[in-house]
């Protein structure tokens, strides 16, 4: 093989090299939640917990004043667990609509300009917004009722031996954890 | 003549004052809805009804002996209390809370109530209606769990129902716009 086409081999394979790494990257940064999603998840998450509280105190007649801090850390802990599982969902959630919408989401890399090229950038920019919104929605309603199940299962029928207390915590932390994992499944 | 008046008038107002004489009927409940178990607060009522025609001077309930010191613990108030006076055709009561410790089986009597008809009279007793044999057991964890409580259920799904339904309203509004916008893109191709 001549040394120009030697050249011209090794320069493709770093361009192919390269645009790998440019998705790899992008892939990464998109797998992070923004701020509004990390508090819209929590506040979420923390209303999911708070519903079990009430059974709780009502059916297993816990002093809401003496185990307020205990409600207080529980919910907390578990809510965060609970976000990363919603974020979790909501990302496979959107990648899987995205190919399924079959739009070619990746910027054109080329410098003629297309006519009307603004305005389909502009769609596909609103398009993947409101992929994400479905996305979000979805993974907010699927993992909300799943942890919901989970932790009555836990409550009534698993952990309902111990004291009221340590049925709390255990119900709560296993049914966050469990949902949680479970989420992570998915994407890998 | 005038002094065959005044024992007339004598004798007569000791046959009043001898008639009048307090009858006190005193009632003992317990007010709970359930059987209580161990270290759950239970409430006794004393009600003293004085169905005589005169005051009861010096009125003292005693009932410490039904609940002795190393098996029950008072939470409120107390077991033996006096009243000066109970007049009469009145009624008068005190409860007390209580809290038994140990698992057990207790036979609870009658409580006693003293008073006297004058205020330096012969103290007279008198007994309450009584309780009867109560078990203590201890509560186990599963126990409330078991009866329907269907009103707590029922505001735990109205509740979780309206927090659910916010995120599939805006998921059905996201999914129109989404065909709308693909269809459109699809279109410019």
């Amino acid at each position: 093989m001549s040394n120009r086409n030697k050249r011209k081999k090794k320069q493709r394979e770093e361009r192919a090299f390269l645009e790998v790494e440019r998705e790899r990257e992008e892939t990464l940064r998109l797998r992070k939640p923004t701020t509004k999603q990390r508090i819209l998840y929590f506040f979420v998450g923390l209303i999911m917990n708070i519903l079990p509280t009430y059974l709780f105190f009502s059916i297993y007649e816990m002093d809401l004043l003496k185990s307020l801090p205990l409600f207080g850390f529980v919910s907390i802990i578990c809510s965060i667990i609970l976000s990363m599982g919603y974020h979790n969902v909501s990302f496979f959630l959107k990648h899987r609509i995205i190919k399924k919408s079959g739009v070619n989401f990746q910027k054109q890399r080329t410098k003629k300009k297309v006519a009307g090229g603004e305005r389909e950038e502009r769609q596909k920019k609103q398009l993947e917004s409101t992929i994400t919104t479905q996305a979000v929605s979805l993974s907010l309603l699927y993992n909300s009722l799943f942890y919901l199940a989970v932790v009555l299962i836990f409550a009534f029928y698993i952990t309902w031996i111990f004291e009221a207390p340590t049925n709390y915590v255990l119900s709560l932390a296993c049914a966050s954890s469990i949902v949680t994992y479970i989420s992570s499944t998915k994407i890998q | 003549m005038k002094i065959l008046l005044l024992i007339i008038l004598l004798l007569t107002s000791f046959v009043f004052a001898a008639e009048e004489q307090a009858n006190l009927v005193v009632e003992k409940d317990i007010l709970v809805t359930t059987l209580p178990h161990t270290e759950e607060e239970f409430t006794i009522l004393y009600t003293i009804y004085n169905v005589g025609n005169g005051p009861a001077y010096d009125v003292r309930l005693q009932d410490a002996e039904n609940f002795p010191k190393g098996k029950y613990s008072t939470v409120l108030s107390q077991i033996d209390t006096n009243w000066d006076i109970v007049e009469a055709e009145t009624n008068t009561t005190h409860a007390v809370i209580l809290k038994r410790h140990a698992v057990g089986s207790d036979f609870i009597g009658p409580a006693k109530v003293l008073f006297k008809n004058t205020p330096n009279g012969q103290d007279i007793t008198s007994t309450s209606t009584y309780i009867g044999r109560l078990n203590f057991t201890p509560k186990s964890p599963g126990e409330s769990r078991k009866s329907p409580n269907w009103e707590h259920w029922i505001i735990f799904s109205v509740v979780a129902a309206l927090v659910l339904v916010i995120p599939f309203l805006l998921f059905k509004k996201s999914e129109k716009k989404k065909k709308r916008l693909t269809m459109n893109l699809r279109k410019k191709k």
